[in-house]
């Protein structure tokens, strides 16, 4: 393990180039998928939905086009995607409306990152009695997660404090995590990209080691065979109510052993010449090693869903790298000052330069006729608009990608005032095949954007 | 829990039972009171007025309730009306009219003995739903069962709670997330406790980025250098998992910009307290909170430094820190700047990474202090820390079997006094080795002029000293010894008062030693050589594969196997289930795995097991499951356990369930596990929820308004409440204590924030309250804290809390729309009685806010953290106050005393029924008052003593007996499928039966005293 660590991370990214150009491409891809029927990749090539996170908005005035339609205008901090500008739509208009107080008084970068993916008023705690919602990530992926070897991956690039209080009282996990997979249970995000590549691909290739994940697997479905088994003779017993109790026990233990299928039916698929990632050296590097990671693992198919925390909400981080040494969230409540205005576009821009770099190595892999960018949606953006006020409707909300053709890209939107962002949510995983009622505050689907699935 | 081969001892009671549930319906009950005729008209003179035609405050209308049919559809409306009227709560006391005491036992009567039925001859014990082990619980079974100690469960999801216990099956959920938790958890345990893999050596390096930085520190400044400063004694830390305990290396890369440092602020000028040239830039490499050494860094960002420290890491998740300190020893140590203890270092610490490489080619052995043997006076602390007070030692005989070179380690702080700093000497066979000037501090206290803002004032930081010896073979005694005892007692600044030297463990490092198996937990240990061939004893653990010969490996495997399954699963199991259980030991054998590693799959499976999960118990089989009858010893065992300790029962308790013994010993027991150290789960448990000083941690009282609350003032509060109610437990004191007790436990903080005087120091000690106004848990600090808001103290929380928690009478949740106090539409004014006395004329709120606000009035002389007050603001406080049942008091102390005279039945009933919930993990319900009632009678008759209330719930119907889904004398309105409707009590195989009938003889005779074979003749 610790010589993989030696090799320089470009090794890493040359060794995914490389792959990219090989011919047998195709056998990385889903096979399985392409026979698979009723699910959303019946169609060809699998469908993806990501979401990047970006904290605290945007100095808005930079970012949102003045013109409507196709031939909108890129302002400053868009302007790094210019040669991207048909790949992607600018949603004007959404709203995040449990972001705001509701008479829980301050906390508003806490209430953004929690309601931002579930639509749900967090409960204002600093204990462990954390309560948000199930984020619609997860509930794509309790619909198709079965179908890949991970069902949902979640990233992060901001380690730091996870227990205890943050933001005005509430617990730092509303401002660490994006993604909950019950209302009261956040998914806990990689922040390391060598733990996420091995989540991804395995601890290593060799023989050994793929014995013995293969023993490790074995013996864990001989011990849940063995307490299924007692579970069941239990319950025989039982009187309704804790019968009850034990279905809970054995719904649980079947979940954990189509988990342990899932992953020996989906063996990790490391493309060839591509190992594991060194450690990055800046903050930009880290964010692109996780693009890369997130591009090997929609390329391979090991997952259709993920996350990605650029920078958590209320993050005074400094940006040196750019000439910016005061803190973002600082530079966020600029009260009005143009200089400081100014640097937050910087930042911004900066930010979004990431973003076309993941555009970049998306439509760098071919899939069928067109690229795997154009399989895939993703919404970059963030749960406050004006980060000087805290606002949280009218968010900076961009989707690249047509999710294979259920929305025609290159436009910038603009929808009725405070429409829900969950709206979109739900427009999105209907084309990976997840279609749900209802996604915490949302009302319907943004139908007149996305065609509605077959 | 589970179908254990002693579950049949209830048989023959069964039996008698089936007779019993067939008559039930046909008992002539007493003298008949008809709804209709006697109740309704009685309602309607008292109650209806503000309960009906047309009224309904707190939302009750009883004369909807037209016919018992009406009655019986909504129990809990009657259950509350039962409560009230026996207490005489209702009608309020300003009615027109009050009903005669006989009129009230008509009611009553009705209530109880017609619509709740309540039948001495055929109680219902209740149905217990199976429930799974609560975090707390999961830790300390592990503790008890494997002697492995990290807390396992804390990264479980929190547990919900009910009826305000986190122990009730109802609503203890178990998702698959959980699942997975407890899959990792099983590994995690035994690959701690038993380690089969040679460990080998590692290097893991953490970039600083992604690691926990401390408060102050900026984070990343985007090319993954961490800035740290001394300010606030930042910190990169990062949780290193470790496969054994051993040496490691610790490296940090890392420099330091010499100047600088003003990065809180704005303003904040370091130089300020350093005088002269200023010292270099140091960090130091910490473990958890023990300093291992100190780095001066590079000055050159260009070329930064890699420094590197040995390490004794224990097994587990040790906490390996990068920190800045500030500096300390000598007069730093009483230096404070901004809150903070020591001098601010200079200068600005970047780093890039920590690595951490191990375990070394040694073996390391790690010996905790009250392991030791120890001279001298002194004593162990709580955490099993030895304090030197005099001159005298801690030391450890080893046994060295080769020459070659070692180092002793010590990890120590000291409370320092006189000119000379405290000294600790090694010694090897009583001859020094080195002395070591220890300046590690202890905790300190801050002086008045001194205001604490960082919480290192309040935690000792200990050091970790360390030499490298040669020795020679044979038995040496290693000691660490006190050499410069020194009093000042008269010093004015309380922390140079005593000079003491404080142990906290001893090392002792093997470094030709190779990678060595760490060795096995006791009770594992203890385990597996129990059943195998004695091997050789090493001094610092165990070569690989020795544990047994090949031939008597699977006889040697299934003894262990089934004797850790009966500990884990608090009964036997049925052979079958270990035949099922040596598959899996088979399985890993099959595929090349030793003895200890084949062994530990099944141990897995055991410990994932619902047997082991769950608590609770089914029936013995489907026929009798909806039978009133005892809980077999071995359920009695598991509920006992479960009840004082919140753990395992013990292998005395299994011993007497399993020959049928633990009924006749029950009050033995009981007093035996209420003496031991186990039962401190009560405190944290029990009372931590009963009292709600769990949720101290939550209260926020504003800074601004409260200067004095902080870290070491919540942590006093909460240690106050805990010990007092230990000790009335540990005393055996009277319940009544709770409420009138004039005594209590300070330190120093907490004294003077109560004006009690002559206490110093850290350590807590009991204080008489004779001369004051504060009585009882009520006027302890925690419970004033909890039950305020941030800014001001709440009336009306503190009488619902009294309500709630004391009395057992909780008032109904607020209608909706009501204005609160600080509703801007409608200025309420005047100081806040008046106020609340407004508020309270709106007639929605006025009957609730009767019962609670007046309590609440009556604690005004306490602010909302608990200090002391005359006046609120201007107003003079006026705590006196009238109870809705006309009972008045002058202030707290006598509404204590009126709640433990004239409120002494319902503040006994309340506490039983917490104390039955707990117990049970079950809601109380209508049908368990005749237990109560019992219990109360029966705590009475013990002098209301704290055992008492233990005794009395152990003994009481609902603790002792079981039943299925069905009241008694009811059948099954829709049986399961598998549960025949009919009782068909000997539907257990024969063969197994015959031989559990006969080992529970004894049981059997015993159980026909009992008061369901009485009411089954």
């Amino acid at each position: 393990m610790s010589n993989n660590w030696q090799m320089h991370r470009r090794t890493f990214l040359r060794g995914l180039g490389t792959v990219v150009a090989l011919p047998v491409l195709d056998s990385l891809l889903p096979t399985r998928a392409l026979a698979a029927t009723g699910s959303a990749a019946a169609a060809g090539f699998p469908k993806r939905v990501a979401w990047l996170y970006v904290p605290q908005g945007k100095n808005m005035a930079d970012w949102t086009p003045q013109v409507v339609g196709e031939n909108f205008d890129l302002p400053m901090i868009l302007e790094p995607l210019k040669d991207h500008r048909r790949d992607f739509t600018i949603i004007t208009g959404l709203a995040n409306e449990q972001g705001n107080s509701l008479g829980d008084g301050g906390g508003d970068h806490a209430r953004a990152s929690a309601s931002y993916l579930t639509g749900c008023h967090p409960r204002k705690t600093a204990g462990a009695d954390i309560k948000a919602g199930i984020s619609v990530d997860q509930i794509a992926a309790n619909k198709i997660g079965h179908e890949t070897r991970l069902p949902s991956l979640e990233l992060s690039a901001d380690g730091g404090q996870r227990a205890g209080s943050c933001d005005s009282g509430y617990s730092c996990a509303y401002q660490f995590n994006l993604s909950w997979k019950s209302e009261t249970q956040p998914m806990n995000p990689e922040v390391d990209p060598r733990a996420a590549f091995e989540r991804l691909f395995g601890d290593g290739t060799s023989a050994r080691s793929k014995e013995a994940s293969a023993k490790r697997a074995l013996y864990n479905q001989s011990v849940l065979d063995f307490v299924f088994d007692d579970a069941k003779r239990l319950g025989n017993n039982l009187g309704a109510t804790d019968r009850r109790k034990l279905d809970e026990y054995l719904t649980a233990v079947r979940e954990i052993e189509q988990r342990i299928e899932r992953a020996e039916k989906f063996p990790p698929k490391l493309p060839a010449g591509v190992v594991e990632p060194e450690m990055f050296e800046n903050y930009g590097e880290q964010l692109r090693l996780m693009f890369d990671i997130m591009t090997l693992a929609f390329q391979t198919d090991s997952t259709r869903i993920s996350t990605f925390i650029m920078a958590h909400d209320g993050s005074n981080r400094p940006y040196p790298f750019i000439g910016i040494k005061d803190g973002h969230h600082d530079l966020s409540h600029h009260r009005n000052d143009e200089e400081k205005k100014a640097k937050l576009a910087q930042i911004n821009r900066f930010h979004v330069t990431q973003l076309a770099y993941f555009l970049d190595r998306l439509k760098s892999v071919k899939e069928g006729d067109g690229t795997l960018l154009d399989n895939c949606l993703i919404t970059y953006g963030s749960g406050i608009s004006d980060g000087n006020q805290h606002l949280h409707e009218n968010l900076p909300i961009l989707v690249a990608g047509s999710g294979g053709g259920a929305t025609r890209p290159g436009r910038h939107v603009r929808v009725e005032d405070k429409t829900p962002i969950t709206n979109l949510y739900r427009s999105m995983i209907e084309t990976v095949g997840a279609e749900t009622e209802k996604i915490g505050d949302s009302t319907g689907k943004l139908d007149n954007l996305f065609r509605r699935s077959a | 829990m589970a179908m254990s081969p002693s579950r049949a001892f209830s048989i023959v009671v069964v039996a008698a039972l089936a007779v019993s549930l067939r008559g039930a319906g046909a008992e002539p009950a007493v003298a008949r009171v008809s709804y209709e005729k006697d109740v309704t008209p009685l309602l309607e003179k008292y109650c209806y007025e503000c309960h009906g035609n047309g009224r309904s405050k707190g939302d009750v209308a009883l004369d909807t309730f037209k016919t018992v049919a009406d009655v019986d559809k909504d129990h809990a409306t009657w259950e509350t009306v039962l409560h009230h009227v026996r207490s005489h709560e209702m009608p309020p006391e300003d009615a027109d009219v009050q009903p005669t005491q006989a009129e009230r036992d008509v009611i009553g009567d009705w209530i109880e003995k017609q619509l709740f039925k309540f039948d001495p001859k055929n109680p219902d014990p209740g149905r217990v739903t199976i429930r799974r082990l609560n975090r707390a619980e999961y830790n300390n079974t592990i503790r008890d069962l494997v002697g492995v100690d990290f807390k396992p469960a804390a990264d479980f999801p929190p547990d919900d709670s009910g009826y305000g216990f986190d122990n009730i099956g109802d609503v203890l959920s178990l998702p698959p997330v959980l699942m997975e938790k407890y899959l990792a958890a099983a590994d995690k345990i035994l690959d701690q406790a038993i380690v089969t893999d040679p460990i080998e050596s590692k290097v893991q390096r953490y970039p600083a980025s992604l690691a926990q930085v401390g408060f102050n520190a900026i984070g990343d400044r985007g090319d993954g250098w961490v800035q740290l400063i001394s300010l606030e004694e930042d910190d990169v830390a990062v949780e290193v998992p470790t496969l054994a305990a051993g040496d490691y290396l610790v490296r940090v890369h890392a420099f330091a910009k010499p100047t600088g440092g003003a990065m809180v602020g704005g303003g904040n000028n370091n130089t300020e307290d350093v005088k002269g040239k200023p010292d270099p830039t140091k960090i130091s490499i910490m473990v958890n909170d023990a300093f291992i050494k100190d780095f001066e860094l590079s000055t050159d960002e260009a070329n930064p430094g890699t420094y590197e420290a040995r390490v004794g890491l224990p097994a587990g998740r040790p906490r390996v820190r990068a920190e800045v300190r500030r500096i300390h020893g000598g007069d730093n140590e009483l230096f404070m700047l901004n809150g903070r203890l020591g001098k601010q270092q200079p200068g600005i610490a970047f780093v890039k990474w920590i690595e951490v490489e191990g375990p070394l080619p040694a073996a390391t052995r790690r010996y905790r202090a009250d392991q030791l043997a120890a001279t001298g006076e002194g004593r162990f602390t709580p955490a099993g820390e030895r304090v030197l007070e005099k001159n005298g030692d801690v030391s450890t005989t080893i046994n060295v079997t080769k020459e070659g070179d070692y180092i002793l380690r010590a990890q120590a702080y000291a409370k320092q006094a006189g000119s000379e700093t405290t000294r600790m000497q090694f010694q090897v066979d009583g001859k020094p080795v080195k002395d070591f000037d220890v300046i590690a501090m202890a905790n300190m206290e801050p002086l008045p002029s001194q205001r604490v803002f960082s919480v290192t004032l309040l935690i000792p930081q200990p050091y970790v000293y360390e030499v490298r010896t040669h020795l020679t073979p044979g038995q040496k005694k290693f000691s660490a010894a006190f050499v410069n005892e020194f009093a000042d007692p008269k010093n004015e600044n309380p922390n140079l008062r005593v000079r003491n030297l404080i142990v906290q463990n001893l090392e002792v490092v093997d470094l030709s030693a190779p990678v060595i198996t760490p060795a096995k937990p006791a009770p594992v240990e203890e385990l597996f050589a129990k059943y195998t061939a004695p091997k050789k004893p090493g001094l610092l653990g165990r070569v690989f594969g020795q544990t047994a010969r090949p031939a008597q490996n699977a006889a040697a495997a299934r003894a262990i196997v089934t004797d850790f399954t009966r500990r884990a699963w608090r009964h036997p199991a049925d052979p079958a289930e270990i035949d099922r259980l040596m598959g899996l030991y088979d399985l890993a054998e099959k595929h090349g795995d030793g003895f200890d590693a084949s062994v530990k799959l099944a141990m897995k499976a055991v410990l994932v097991s619902p047997h082991f999960l769950f608590v609770g118990e089914p029936p013995a089989s489907a026929a009798t499951a909806n039978a009133v009858q005892p809980l077999d010893e071995f359920t009695l065992a598991s509920r006992l356990s479960y009840f004082l300790w919140s753990s395992t029962p013990d292998d005395e308790l299994l011993g007497l369930a399993e020959h049928g013994q633990l009924r006749q010993n029950l009050e033995a027991q009981v007093r035996r596990m209420l003496a031991s150290p186990k039962a401190h789960a009560l405190v944290d448990n029990f009372a931590g929820q009963w009292l709600q000083i769990r949720s101290l941690d939550t209260a926020q009282p504003d800074k601004s308004l409260f200067p004095d609350y902080d870290l070491g003032l919540r942590t006093a509060m909460q240690k106050e409440t805990e010990l007092f109610f230990e000790n009335v437990m540990r005393q055996d004191r009277p319940v009544f204590d709770f409420l009138t007790a004039d005594y209590t436990f300070v330190n120093g903080r907490l004294a003077k924030f109560y004006g009690l005087p002559g206490v110093t120091g850290e350590d807590f000690q009991k204080v008489s309250l004779a001369d004051t106004p504060r009585r009882g848990v009520l006027t302890q600090a925690s419970v004033l804290t909890l039950t305020s808001n941030p800014t001001r103290t709440s009336p009306v929380k503190r009488g619902k809390w009294v309500l709630e928690n004391l009395l057992g009478t909780p008032p109904p949740p607020p209608p909706p729309n009501v204005p609160d106090l600080d509703d801007k539409g409608r200025k309420l004014t005047g100081t806040l009685r008046q106020q609340m006395e407004q508020h309270r004329e709106n007639p929605n709120c006025a009957s609730c806010h009767a019962r609670m606000d007046p309590i609440g009035f009556g604690l005004e002389n306490f602010d909302a953290i608990g200090a002391w007050r005359d006046k609120d603001g201007e107003a003079a406080i006026d705590p006196a106050g009238k109870l809705t049942s006309g009972d008045t008091f002058g202030g707290a102390a006598e509404l204590t005393k009126l709640l433990a005279t004239k409120r002494r039945a319902e503040f006994l009933h309340c506490l039983a029924e917490k104390m039955l919930t707990y117990a049970l993990g079950r809601g109380v319900e209508y049908y368990d008052r005749p237990a109560l009632d019992s219990i109360v009678k029966g705590l009475e008759a013990d002098q209301f003593k704290f055992s008492g209330l233990v005794l009395e719930t152990v003994k009481s119907f609902p603790f002792e007996m079981r039943r299925g889904e069905n009241p008694p004398g009811e059948v099954a309105s829709a049986p399961a499928p598998e549960a025949p409707a009919v009782l068909a009590p000997f539907s257990i195989p024969a063969q197994t039966r015959a031989a559990r009938v006969t080992t529970q003889s004894g049981t059997v005779a015993s159980q026909t005293e009992s008061p369901v074979a009485n009411g089954a003749r």
